[in-house]
């Protein structure tokens, strides 16, 4: 039909109230952009940490890591012989590197022992050269750090690896380190694998790149290695490597040594590691039921009566002497010994000798043995080899310069010891049963020394046919698909600002509702004629729907171009003023089509769906009503459900606080923050109940505030849209503005995120002994008079919030769990914690072997995406599953990041742990810079990175302020909108009203009189929605306002209300003064 | 009999929820086709309302409302839609153009929900021959805007006439014009009631157009008094 249709009206319409439409295309716009944005947001730095897992990892797609053990070299050419795959050896270590003469510093560097197969690790077209000798590529950040160039030195001082634990018996801690004068051959950029990093990290590590060899030579150890690096390979899975490492693993993987005793007729094992591990002592049972296992150990002294023997050497074994063996509590000794003595058979012999701790910590004890027999010294009691390789003991010229590791008074070393050392070496002077032996000296890492095969069936193959890399921990992990997983899982940045712009976002649907509702109203009428003219109400609606979603279009497309600015502004801004929640370089921006399209989609459809909300409702109307312009009475009924609505609301918030209330408990933010959105969602529905109800009843008064408050429910929805915008913008910005943290406040109460302690050191290099023992402090040289709290770590990955990734295996701390009594605060416990005594109760063991853990709630929540009750899955040193449950969630601490257990479950599963990390220091916090000094000072060549407990909180609360920050920013802007929502609505009032005002005015209604009036009328609506806001707001943040850790004062609050009513009060102001200078009087004829 | 009112009652609630206003309380009216009928009744005496409830934009309360003999308390809302779209052809005191659309297209507006080509074809050539009639052929294009209030209110009168409606229910249609207007405008009416015939109930305060018409009746308190 010519000219026209329901598409033709719709466009019809489109054009004749292009202006008005203009708001509901800003308020499509802003929807789109909010929608669309985030996502981009997420997108962006979901790529950007994807990119960021290709720069760490480079080729790199499997990696067979040590976990704090090393193998040999050798591994990676058999497994590429057997798979003819690229395998690439490394060695990363621990090292701190300094210049400028030690001015410039960096703790905690990876430093990379690589071969010439590393080039298979460069992405293509990156190839570059190897450092030669004495050269190190560093990574640019380092380079930064240190002010380095090509062709400067710098010094690296690392920890020499060992097989032998460090803290194993008799092991000395002394000459531990080396350091290297390195020449900068090459900085390495992030696109040259300068970010190479085994762990799932956004964050960029110090990286030092020097050949494996000349590591191996500096550190004066065989060709060890802790990784295994493979590319991706097409037909290889891991189980193929896996397969192909445990076919070629050797004794010499496990620092094993088959040597030939008893004329080579038959075979004793030794290893590495001093002694001989369970696992290995495991197979040897299952290969050789008959082997005999030999532990020998070193004494203090033997002493008879006034005569004593010291600093010696005992076997425990199946030794015989006359066919006869030492029953419990006898022993044979030697000639020398019961010369040196002089003893005889049947004397009792008492030995002294230490049982070492964790941490060195040193127990002397004796104990008493009977002599059974003097046994002649050949055979097995002349067998030096009895004394196991020790660093520092076996290779010493004379009992001067033994390295012990445990204190030895050089004074009490006889000309005649030094004889024996020189003729003997180590042999040991006395023998007893291996069941004596083994029930004083075994340990965490061992209860043989030496096991001797029954015969030389090749035990050494069997071994190797038994025991493979998973005995000991070694594992294969895809890192680089867990990588992406982990990217593609962290921190859902969409979700994130969604969340953060949601106010925002509200706002400007609320404003597009508001202003789309103002049009709909004035063009009631006109769907009136249409239903009287016989348009179904569908027909109608249609007409509209059609106009609604050509307006949107344009809004649409606007609102994808500002998304375009809003992820460019969130990438200025995390890359600036906000990078504390993202602490990388790498965030890039991206925008993928489909994103744009999906956005655009969303924003049409929920654009479209306030438009037709909108539509539907005044449809309902019969078409008289909608002629007349005004809604159906029927409609009112309504106001019923509101009440209810508001009554079970305000039931449930006295529910809430009633039970927390009566419980007693400490306050818990979940219950007010609930109880809070209750109160506001009551309060906003009264509201809308007494706004209809005053309608219905009239106000029966003729006085400017009647007048006033008549004019309020004339358009009740209008003014409960007010009342809403800025209840909700209230709530939003005081919840918000008065949760910040404060960073410093409370910092020395125990119950604080510090819990008390005055500075939180990490060591690049490990700390051997325990720090409140007398000798440490003189051997550090302390003088203040300081506390200890000493946690070992179990390499993990950084589960904090610093972390944007998803994290499954976040690093483990072990501390003494009574150690922490009374200290920091849990949120969150269960069952299996004792609320009492939580700390306490992490050191029992959970059925199923299953270790408590306790963590902060955060790293539980966002870090791990996980709850308390959860249990977390880790391969132990001895190669086997270790389930920790996280069984309580502490307030935010200095912990972030971090699983905490006890220490004895910690070393159960990690025997071959050595020392500390991690420390915290209790001191005087008056004292912090002369107790900062003596701790850098005592702890130099540790690579300590000290800072003060209170700051490394205030670091991880910064993350969370800057979030409420960003979310007040956007807040804020969402007020504005709500704001501008205030000034239109009232506008078009006066608009609606100009003919009532020029009647006032008319009948000798002073300006000043009818501004009054206006300004009555809205102010009681902005005050309404700014109160009901601000009070349910307090109900809300309450714990954290009574908290002494949050920022929290009621002059800002007070403060922050007052910016928002002054600012409506200024647009009443200007809106209703704009008006009354118009020509008031002139509508009147009009009418 | 074209139409026929059965004691019909209606009322509306006040402020006040426990007091109903009453406005139409038991009005009887037959109409046959081309009969011209006027409601007289002070402001607020229900004339709008018996109009509306005539032409199905408004329910009543109780009673009977016949149509070409058929109840229309039978018919359900998309019936009721269609009855006003084919049956009945409205002209409001305020001509209540669409702003956005042509003296045309406002013409044309209620045969737009006839899917029927065939009849929208023969709709457009009708609107023409209208727009003709009334003189104002060369304002068809334009909008309601540039219109004086007696051409748009003619415009108002032939999009009533579009569908070829059997009842004409025009409320005040003068209420809003000039004594010249008024005159045209009622000249109009009587002309097409006569070309079409189609009945006419005219709701007016105005005597000079209620004597123009075949009965009058007065509504008071409810009620229908003094009919002529």
């Amino acid at each position: 039909m010519a000219g026209i249709s329901l598409i033709k009206l719709a466009f019809n319409s489109l054009v004749f109230y292009r202006r008005a439409h203009i708001s509901v295309i800003i308020g499509t716009a802003i929807s789109v952009m909010i929608i669309t944005g985030t996502l981009m947001v997420g997108d962006s730095v979901e790529s950007s940490l994807e990119e960021s897992v290709h720069l760490r990892l480079g080729n790199t797609s499997w990696v067979l890591s040590g976990n704090d053990r090393y193998f040999q070299t050798d591994l990676a050419g058999s497994v590429r012989r057997d798979l003819d795959v690229s395998v690439c050896p490394l060695l990363q270590i621990a090292g701190i590197a300094s210049s400028g003469g030690g001015a410039l510093r960096v703790n905690a560097v990876n430093v990379n022992g690589i071969t010439d197969e590393f080039k298979n690790i460069i992405p293509v077209g990156k190839d570059f050269p190897l450092p030669l000798e004495n050269e190190a590529f560093i990574s640019e950040n380092l380079a930064d750090r240190l002010a380095l160039v090509p062709g400067d030195f710098f010094l690296l001082r690392i920890d020499k690896i060992s097989m032998v634990p460090k803290n194993a018996p008799f092991v000395s801690d002394e000459d531990n380190q080396v350091s290297l004068r390195l020449k900068v051959g090459m900085v390495l950029g992030e696109q040259d694998l300068g970010r190479f990093n085994l762990k799932a990290s956004q964050t960029a590590p110090y990286n030092v790149f020097v050949p494996l060899s000349f590591l191996h030579q500096k550190m004066e150890m065989e060709s060890k290695i802790n990784f295994l690096l493979f590319t991706e390979e097409p037909g290889i899975e891991a189980n193929d490597l896996m397969l192909a490492s445990e076919k070629n693993w050797t004794l010499r993987d496990m620092s094993l040594q088959i040597k030939p005793y008893d004329q080579g007729s038959r075979v004793e094992l030794r290893s590495g590691r001093v002694f001989i591990e369970p696992a290995v002592a495991g197979a040897v049972e299952k290969v050789d039921p008959d082997a005999e296992k030999i532990l020998t150990y070193f004494v203090n002294s033997f002493s008879f009566g006034s005569h004593l023997t010291p600093y010696s050497f005992i076997s425990a074994g199946p030794f015989r002497y006359e066919d006869q063996a030492p029953s419990p509590g006898e022993m044979f000794v030697n000639t020398w010994l019961a010369e040196d003595l002089g003893a005889r058979p049947g004397d009792s012999l008492r030995l002294e000798y230490y049982v070492i701790g964790p941490l060195r910590n040193l127990v002397e004890k004796s104990a008493w043995f009977r002599i059974k027999a003097i046994v002649p010294m050949n055979g097995d009691f002349a067998d030096r080899e009895l004394m196991p390789d020790i660093p520092g003991l076996t290779n010493a010229g004379n009992c001067s310069e033994w390295q012990t590791g445990i204190p030895v008074d050089l004074q009490k070393i006889r000309d005649k010891d030094e004889d024996y050392w020189d003729e003997w070496r180590g042999t040991p002077k006395a023998f007893i049963s291996y069941a004596d032996g083994k029930a004083l000296w075994e340990n965490r890492f061992g209860s043989a020394t030496m096991i001797r095969f029954s015969e030389d069936a090749d035990p050494g193959r069997q071994l190797t046919e038994i025991l493979g890399p998973q005995d000991f921990g070694i594992s294969i992990s895809a890192v680089k698909e867990q990588g992406l997983e982990a990217a593609r899982g962290g921190v859902d940045f969409s979700q994130l600002f969604m969340g953060l712009s949601f106010f925002l976002l509200a706002g400007g649907l609320t404003l597009l509702a508001l202003l789309y509702n103002l049009h709909l109203e004035k063009r009631m009428g006109e769907a009136g004629t249409l239903r009287a003219l016989g348009y179904t109400d569908l027909a109608v609606g249609k007409i509209l729907v059609y106009e609604g979603f050509m307006i949107a279009v344009p809004g649409i497309l606007i609102g994808g171009l500002l998304a375009v600015l809003y992820n460019k502004l969130v990438f200025i801004g995390l890359n600036s003023v906000w990078s504390e929640i993202v602490r990388t370089s790498v965030l890039q921006e991206k925008i993928r089509l489909s994103t744009l399209l999906t956005g655009m989609a969303v924003g049409l459809l929920i654009t479209w769906l306030t438009i037709f909300l909108n539509i539907y409702s005044k449809l309902r109307s019969k078409p008289a009503s909608l002629q007349r312009g005004i809604p159906d009475s029927r409609r009112y009924g309504v106001s019923g459900w509101f009440s209810a609505g508001a009554w079970i609301a305000l039931a449930a918030v006295s529910v809430l606080l009633g039970t927390q209330i009566l419980s007693g408990g400490s306050l818990r933010p979940a219950v007010f923050f609930t109880a809070g959105g209750l109160l506001l969602v009551s309060f906003l529905f009264f509201s809308v109940v007494i706004l209809r109800k005053h309608r219905k009843m009239g106000s029966g008064k003729i006085s400017l505030t009647a007048l006033a408050l008549d004019n309020l429910h004339r358009k009740p929805s209008r003014s409960i849209r007010i009342v809403l915008l800025f209840a909700i913008g209230t709530f939003v910005i005081v919840s918000t503005g008065l949760n910040q943290k404060d960073l410093y406040s409370g910092s020395t109460d125990k119950k604080s995120g510090t819990g008390g302690f005055l500075f939180y050191g990490e060591t690049t290099l490990p700390v051997l002994s325990g720090l409140n023992m007398e000798s440490s402090r003189l051997s550090y040289g302390f003088e203040s008079q300081l506390e200890f709290v000493q946690m070992r770590k179990k390499e993990g990955d950084d589960a904090s919030c610093l972390n944007l990734n998803r994290i499954t295996q976040p690093r483990i701390l072990g501390f003494k769990a009574e150690e922490f009594v009374g200290r920091f605060t849990f949120i969150k416990l269960s069952d299996d914690l004792d609320e009492d005594e939580p700390w306490t109760s992490l050191q029992k063991i959970l059925p199923g072997n299953v270790i408590p853990a306790v963590a902060d709630q955060t790293v539980i929540q966002w870090g791990l995406g996980l709850k308390v009750g959860d249990t977390l899955t880790y391969l132990d040193e001895h190669g086997e599953t270790m389930k920790i449950k996280l069984v309580g969630g502490l307030a935010n601490s200095i912990f972030q990041g971090n699983v905490l257990i006890d220490e004895s479950h910690f070393l159960n599963h990690f025997p071959s742990s050595s020392g500390t990390h991690v420390m915290l220091v209790d001191g005087n916090f008056q004292e912090a810079g002369k107790v900062a000094s003596e701790l850098e000072r005592g702890f130099r060549n540790h690579g300590l990175e000290l800072t003060l407990a209170a700051e490394r909180l205030a670091g991880f609360n910064e993350v969370e302020n800057t979030y409420l920050s960003i979310f007040l920013l956007l807040g804020g802007l969402g007020m504005i909108l709500g704001t501008v929502g205030l000034g239109i609505s009232l506008a078009r009032n006066m608009f609606d009203r100009r003919q009532e005002l020029g009647l006032l005015k008319a009948i000798g209604f002073p300006d000043r009189t009818i501004l009054s009036l206006i300004t009555w009328e809205h102010l009681i609506l902005l005050v309404a929605g700014t109160a009901i806001g601000a009070v349910s707001a307090f109900i809300a943040i309450l714990p954290s306002l009574l908290s002494a850790f949050v920022d929290a004062s009621w002059q800002t609050a007070m403060v922050i209300l007052l910016i928002i009513l002054v600012n409506g009060l200024i647009w009443i102001l200007l809106v209703t003064r704009h008006y009354l200078k118009k020509k008031l009087i002139a509508s009147l004829r009009a009418e | 009999m074209l139409l026929k009112l059965e004691n019909v009652h209606k009322s509306f609630f006040t402020g006040n929820p426990q007091k109903k206003r009453v406005v139409l309380d038991g009005i009887d009216l037959e109409l046959v086709q081309g009969e011209t009928v006027a409601i007289l009744g002070p402001s607020g005496s229900g004339k709008s309302t018996l109009l509306n409830i005539i032409g199905a934009l408004d329910r009543q309360d109780s009673g009977e409302i016949f149509f070409n003999g058929r109840s229309m308390a039978e018919l359900n809302e998309k019936q009721l839609t269609q009855f006003r779209n084919r049956e009945i052809g409205f002209i409001f005191q305020l001509h209540h153009l669409l702003p956005q659309c042509t003296v045309l297209e406002n013409v044309l507006l209620p045969a737009v929900p006839v899917r029927d080509p065939g009849y929208r074809a023969e709709c457009l050539n009708r609107a023409y021959d209208l727009i003709r009639e009334v003189g104002l052929w060369e304002q068809r294009d334009q909008h309601p805007n540039v219109l004086s209030g007696g051409e748009s209110q003619r415009v108002a009168v032939i999009r009533a006439l579009i569908n070829r409606p059997g009842l004409l229910l025009a409320d005040e249609p003068t209420g809003s014009l000039d004594q010249k207007n008024v005159l045209s405008i009622l000249s109009l009416l009587l002309k097409l009631n006569d070309e079409y015939n189609a009945s006419l109930i005219v709701v007016t305060h105005s005597m000079e157009i209620a004597s123009r018409m075949g009965r009058i009746y007065e509504l008071r308190n409810g009620k229908f008094l003094n009919t002529r």
